[in-house]
């Protein structure tokens, strides 16, 4: 799940509405500024510095605080405050991303593509003085596919020469391709060219650790996961105090190689569940950025942003939220029996009116989704959304064209051999939250189909998720709502959903199309950038116009900030928050 | 000899009131569907997740687990937690329960104190305005979950007067430092004590002042203020003096609302998150632990009994 925080209430829709990203998904948002009221410019020169280079943010107690075992949002935010990988990852006055060398001064690539050599930063020590070596990131990486730790996002690593069969249990870790070379060079060989490898290892699953501790720890019954006093860090923080599920205090790492550019001294963190304290600590200046779960405090602190108290950032998540259709061969085309044809599930992509989706559940506050990948992604430093049109964009007429949705579906039905009337057809669509707002949107689902389509919609609820869970397995609807957070800065990360056989089929409908593998396969392989985006443009088109799957919006998070808080970079991947060029103004 | 064998009983009966309380959260949980890992194993190879299964225990039959959970209970292992890996119910006991202990302390001290004095005041002035008064209160106090007093007492005291932090707990001397930070959560949760002593004691004195002796007192010609403190008090305090340790052993568990608005590092949110996580150790653990506490006290309790009203004798005593 990308986020773990949030009141019990939330957490519960969070679960529904985006049940898939059940494991721990790199933080989120690409940020869009609307509004530009800094108290001053950090360039200009005549920045006055607040006496106290304090930050308070609200936390989510982490699970763990162990890299390799990095899960949710704010384990990614706080790791990455406190310890360093190969690159660190900002993001620019645009909201695009930026990522800069950090652990490492260089890499190369061989030809073949198949081997990464990795240039380490001589500067760069732990907090015990000891330099951050080769070894350090070898262990990692070995740590990260070691089956008995079944770590969540060993899955990023086995594309590595024998990774995959030693994470499965078939291999063994000599076998694993990656290389000590000397104290600051290490490689790595993978089993096929990978163009979004680079962007993957930059992740905090891929961090250096110190095995010398962990063994330590593990030989006198400490607990390395969780004590922080066991840990050594090498990030521009560490963390100086922790009061389990309540609070955190990061300072000043003075042995971190940059150093001299950190100018907070600390940062407090605090849990604070219920919306409303939050909202009294963030008027009181006790909480310096927010990122509201309540949604009504977007009218409320209209007054505050407009007279430059906070800054508002409406930042887009690379998280899209869409609707799975059920075509699993076993499962003969859902309850209907309709949905293995693409005409029927055309029609059905092209009834939903997104739009009124979007402000009727979510104060317009989210991107309407004509496509499955977000805006803000990358393929290398192309952004695919800006130079690819939505694929279904040029259909939204569409939408209301009862007559024309009514013949394709009804031409579909015709297709799968069925002879009946639009009125005769029951679409399923099931859930196991009993919360009002899911509960509303199945509703709302229910009166589009029927009033577009003529079909019947039939919402059923189940009690709980493992009977729901069952149902699924069992094929027993033929659509339900899903989602999916991206891992790593590359369409891959949502295209590879499906493709015929991966991992997560069984929750993404089952769409498996033959030219639709071979154009992902291509541009798995492909290095060329411009080359790799036209063959995703091609996948995400057949996909969309064959309605594998239906998208419904792009997820956006309303974060505030104090205006005196400046260098805050809110990245779409790796930390929700970087913290490392945060400066507080005076005020 | 007789006290011996009522003691050696009462002991037997809470062991097995405990092993029945652990056995029946056991299966509950059991029961419930879903487990701490399901979201965890979601999207890892069916392999890797089987070994996740295996290194908690959770692959087990569901019998042969609680025998392993019921072994380890006899040996007071419950268990890491599977949320915050390396965690014990012992170790998160030890760190949070003072915390709650305190807050817990300090909501009965002032609710107590609060709710005898509006008692007494409505027993005495029974029937006037004061007594209607004190009912009524009584029952909006009761009626009203003590999360609206919090979101209330914050927003008024510490959001617009600020007179008081918004939110924390005092990090050293955890018993007596911070003071400030413990006001507003203290009186956010005394309200429940109030209404609950309020009404017990006005009932109690009321039922006291229709005894016979209170009648011979009066008609000794004692003063009204001198028959309430020597006879009427006294003895209406029998029930309080019983309800006390209960109230006092609840003390520890927390919370969840107030420590929740109040961000408070207490057991009550700590317990509420552990169920809603499934984190079975760890529910397990605190169960039981708190429900050996509270046993406990019950067991004082009547033995309290027998010491404050001496009409009560252990079974068989010479009456």
């Amino acid at each position: 799940m990308r986020k773990k925080n949030k009141s019990i209430g939330t957490k519960v829709l969070c679960m529904l509405l985006l049940a898939a990203m059940l494991l721990g998904m790199s933080a989120c948002s690409g940020t869009e500024p609307t509004t530009t009221t800094q108290a001053a410019d950090s360039e200009s020169g005549e920045v006055k510095l607040a006496e106290e280079q304090v930050l308070n943010l609200r936390l989510d107690d982490l699970s763990l605080i162990d890299v390799n075992d990095v899960r949710n949002a704010n384990e990614f935010m706080v790791l990455t405050a406190v310890q360093e990988g190969l690159f660190r990852t900002f993001s620019d006055e645009n909201g695009t991303d930026v990522t800069e060398y950090a652990g490492c001064t260089s890499y190369d690539v061989s030809e073949d593509g198949l081997t990464y050599t990795f240039h380490l930063r001589e500067e760069s020590k732990w907090s015990d003085g000891e330099p951050v070596t080769a070894q350090n990131y070898v262990d990692s990486w070995m740590r990260l596919i070691d089956p008995e730790l079944a770590f969540s996002y060993a899955f990023l690593a086995t594309g590595i020469q024998g990774a995959d069969a030693y994470y499965n249990g078939e291999g063994s870790a000599e076998d694993v391709a990656i290389e000590y070379i000397d104290d600051l060079t290490f490689s790595c060989t993978l089993t096929a060219p990978d163009a979004a490898f680079i962007k993957k290892v930059g992740m905090v699953c891929f961090y250096p650790i110190r095995k010398d501790l962990i063994d330590a720890a593990n030989a006198s019954g400490g607990n390395w996961t969780n004590d922080y006093t066991l840990h050594v860090y090498n990030g521009p923080f560490y963390i100086a105090d922790r009061v389990l599920e309540n609070s955190m205090t990061l300072k000043k790492n003075e042995s971190y190689w940059n150093a001299d550019n950190v100018t907070l001294t600390q940062i407090n963190m605090r849990v604070v569940d219920e919306s409303s304290t939050q909202a009294q600590l963030m008027e009181s200046q006790q909480l310096d950025v927010l990122t509201l779960r309540d949604l009504e405090y977007v009218d409320q602190w209209q007054p505050l942003v407009d007279n430059g108290t906070f800054v508002h950032v409406s930042t887009t998540a690379p998280s899209v939220t869409y609707l799975v259709v059920d075509q699993h061969p076993a499962g003969e085309g859902g309850p209907s029996g309709l949905m293995l044809n693409e005409k029927c599930r055309l029609a059905m992509s092209l009834a939903v009116d997104r739009v009124e989706y979007n402000e009727l559940f979510y104060n317009g506050l989210n991107t309407v989704a004509y496509s499955l990948i977000p805006y803000g992604i990358t393929v290398g430093d192309l952004d695919y959304r800006e130079l690819n049109e939505e694929p279904l964009a040029q259909y939204t007429d569409k939408c209301s064209d009862t007559e024309y949705l009514q013949s394709l579906f009804k031409e579909g039905m015709e297709e799968a051999g069925f002879t009946g009337e639009l009125s005769d057809v029951t679409l399923t669509v099931f859930t196991y939250s009993p919360d009002v707002l899911t509960n509303n949107i199945l509703e709302w689902y229910k009166q589009q189909f029927e009033s577009k389509l003529g079909v019947k919609v039939s919402v059923e609820i189940y009690p709980d998720v493992s009977t729901w869970k069952e149902a699924r397995d069992q094929y027993e609807y033929d659509f339900y709502t899903m989602g999916w957070n991206g891992d790593f800065n590359d369409p891959m990360t949502f295209m590879e959903l499906f493709v015929t056989g991966n991992g997560y089929a069984k929750f993404m409908g089952g769409f498996s199309d033959s030219e639709y593998d071979a154009l992902c396969e291509q541009a798995a392989s492909t290095q060329d950038d411009q080359e790799r985006l036209e063959l995703f443009a091609q996948a995400e088109q057949l996909l969309l116009e064959k309605g594998g799957v239906i998208p419904l919006y792009f997820s956006s998070e309303q974060v505030y900030y104090q205006s005196y808080v400046t260098g805050l970079s809110m990245p779409m991947f790796g930390a929700e928050l970087e913290l490392s060029r945060v400066q507080i103004l005076e005020h | 000899m007789k006290m011996m064998i009522y003691f050696a009983r009462r002991l037997l009966i809470m062991l097995l009131t405990l092993f029945i309380i652990a056995t029946a959260t056991f299966f509950l949980l059991a029961a419930t569907p879903g487990d701490a890992l399901s979201a965890r194993v979601e999207k890892l190879p069916d392999a890797v997740a089987e070994r996740l299964y295996a290194k908690y225990g959770l692959d087990r039959p569901v019998m042969e687990r609680y025998v392993n959970t019921m072994t380890g209970l006899l040996h007071g292992d419950f268990g890491d937690s599977i949320i915050y890996e390396g965690q014990t119910v012992q170790s998160i006991i030890r760190e949070k329960g003072p915390i709650s202990a305190r807050l817990g302390i300090q909501q009965m001290l002032v609710g107590v104190t609060a709710g005898l004095l509006l008692g007494m005041l409505a027993a005495i002035k029974k029937g006037t305005i004061w007594d209607y008064f004190v009912v009524g209160f009584s029952v909006l106090l009761i009626s009203v979950p003590n999360l609206i007093f919090a979101l209330m007492l914050q927003q008024i005291f510490a959001g617009n007067l600020k007179w008081f932090p918004v939110i924390g707990w005092p990090r050293e001397n955890i018993w007596f430092g911070g003071w400030e930070y413990t006001i507003l959560p203290t009186f956010a949760g005394c309200f429940g004590y109030i209404a609950s002593y309020a009404r017990l004691l006005k009932a109690s004195m009321l039922d006291v002042m229709n005894q016979d002796y209170i009648l011979t007192a009066q008609s000794k010609g004692l003063s009204r203020g001198e028959v309430i403190r020597h006879h009427v008090l006294r003895n209406s305090f029998i029930p309080i003096v019983t309800q006390l340790p209960m109230s006092i052993a609840m003390c520890i568990t927390g919370s969840f609302f107030i420590e929740s608005v109040f961000s408070i590092p207490g057991l009550g949110l700590y317990y509420v998150e552990a169920v809603a996580a499934q984190d079975i150790p760890i529910v397990m653990g605190q169960t039981v632990i708190l429900s050996a506490i509270y046993i406990a006290v019950v067991f004082l309790t009547d033995i309290l009994y027998t010491i404050v009203d001496p009409r009560i004798r252990i079974a068989g005593g010479k009456r």
